[in-house]
């Protein structure tokens, strides 16, 4: 049986420029699997949780908040690390995720391109130990 | 008998008068205390306005947050591409293989797209794009940072950077005619505040001294600590002063000199209000040389926190 890549990414994010950004900005070093919304994301969770490492959320989407998603995601599968991008870095929601170590950062919109793929290598390299 | 009756209506008249005098007393404090309320009042109306305010500009600065991150984002990527893609047109017409039919063909295209010209002029695009990315990520920024009066949570407050952020926002009062001259002490403290109702002071004192220069001007702005107990800031303009007249009436509410319409008369009142529960003072003057001279002074942290929350 084959070893779990574990070298995908999860994009979850209603908005779906923010999604085409993101793999354009990923594209050449890892997988990509995109989710519009935080059910769409926890599907996705629930079959390919083995491949993936990082899971990138936006914070305000319907239905249900990226902090809410990231913290039911942090209980099944606690081995993949998250991150938030949102504006709303004043949010408690958004806080608590933060202070209770629910995510390994939140990153304020519009981020920066160098800063966004140095935290995705940081989490590739956490859970890539072995 | 004629006596007691003289000696008892003296002292009934001096009753009388001693009962107008405490009537009016009376009366007099209930005006005050009337007034009073209806400060008080006005006070929280208008709060609750201010606060509605906040949170109508958060609502707009967090919507404009998504298209401003993927267009600021994407410019990298456009830029990018467009280098790949000349690079690429370039190597071919280069090419001293290619069939000399094919080049010609290739040249013919390139006149009719006015390759050059697009090649030139695509950095301007790209720069202008990027630039106009960067200046909407600013606007929200200042945004943000100015609604942030929802919460009466006490925060570290650093107050040269709020003053930057104001200085921002205000820019198409200031434009080229003021020059803001700055003189900040170098070891400033971050003090303990509302850093939504300071954003406000700032505001309301910056407006007005952008708007009492007519025609060219400038604004001094001093920070530096007031005494070991906090900072000290200093707004100084070079408009017109103070006039005499109304120098005692110019923290009173709903006063105000501008034109009918353009000023609420509140902005004063408002930023005294908010110095005062921070624990701090505002003092007003005009300067020697002309102009009006505000000084806000704000402890390192405000006074007893249940104040606030009556």
């Amino acid at each position: 049986m084959t070893q779990p890549q574990k070298d995908k990414i999860l994009i979850v994010d209603d908005e779906p420029f923010n999604r085409e950004l993101l793999v354009r900005v990923l594209r050449r070093k890892y997988q990509l699997l995109e989710a519009e919304s935080a059910e769409e994301g926890l599907s996705i969770l629930s079959k390919e949780s083995e491949d993936i490492f990082f899971i990138l959320s936006d914070h305000l989407m319907p239905r249900m908040l990226g902090s809410e998603f990231l913290r039911q995601a942090k209980k099944t599968w606690p081995q993949i690390q998250s991150m938030l991008l949102t504006g709303y870095e004043d949010d408690q929601d958004v806080k608590a995720v933060k202070a209770d170590g629910i995510v390994l950062s939140v990153l304020s919109k519009p981020w920066q391109r160098a800063e966004l793929e140095e935290l995705v290598d940081q989490a590739y390299d956490l859970t890539h130990d072995d | 008998m004629k006596i007691v009756d003289e000696r008892s209506q003296d002292e009934l008249i001096a009753c009388l008068n001693q009962a107008n005098l405490e009537n009016q007393k009376l009366r007099e404090e209930v005006k005050k205390r009337t007034k009073e309320l209806h400060q008080a009042h006005d006070q929280m109306v208008l709060q609750e306005k201010l606060s509605a305010l906040g949170r109508l500009v958060a609502g707009i600065a967090h919507e404009l947050n998504n298209p401003i991150n993927f267009v600021y984002g994407n410019v990298d990527f456009a830029q990018k591409y467009i280098e790949d893609l000349v690079a690429l047109v370039n190597s071919i017409g280069d090419d001293p293989l290619l069939p000399t039919d094919i080049k010609e063909r290739l040249n013919d295209y390139k006149r009719a797209i006015d390759f050059e010209f697009l090649k030139e002029d695509s950095v301007r695009v790209i720069a202008s794009l990027r630039s106009g990315a960067e200046r909407s990520a600013e606007i929200v920024r200042d945004l943000k940072n100015f609604s942030r009066t929802d919460s009466h949570d006490y925060q570290e407050v650093d107050v040269m950077k709020q003053i930057e952020s104001t200085l921002n926002l205000i820019n198409p009062l200031i434009k080229k005619r003021i020059e803001i001259k700055r003189d900040y002490d170098k070891d400033v403290p971050l003090i303990y505040g509302n850093s939504g109702h300071i954003n406000q002071v700032l505001m309301n004192i910056l407006t007005n001294a952008a708007q009492a220069i007519e025609g060219d001007g400038e604004i001094i702005i001093q920070v530096g600590r007031w005494e070991d107990r906090g900072l000290s800031i200093i707004i100084a303009d070079s408009g017109p002063g103070i006039m005499d007249e109304v120098s005692d009436k110019i923290l009173e509410p709903f006063f105000t000199t501008k034109e009918e319409g353009s000023g609420t008369g509140l902005g004063l009142w408002i930023t005294q209000n908010i110095v005062r529960n921070h624990g701090g003072k505002m003092l007003v003057s005009n300067r020697p040389e002309g102009g009006a001279c505000f000084e806000i002074r704000l402890p390192l942290h405000p006074p007893n926190l249940s104040h606030l929350k009556k």
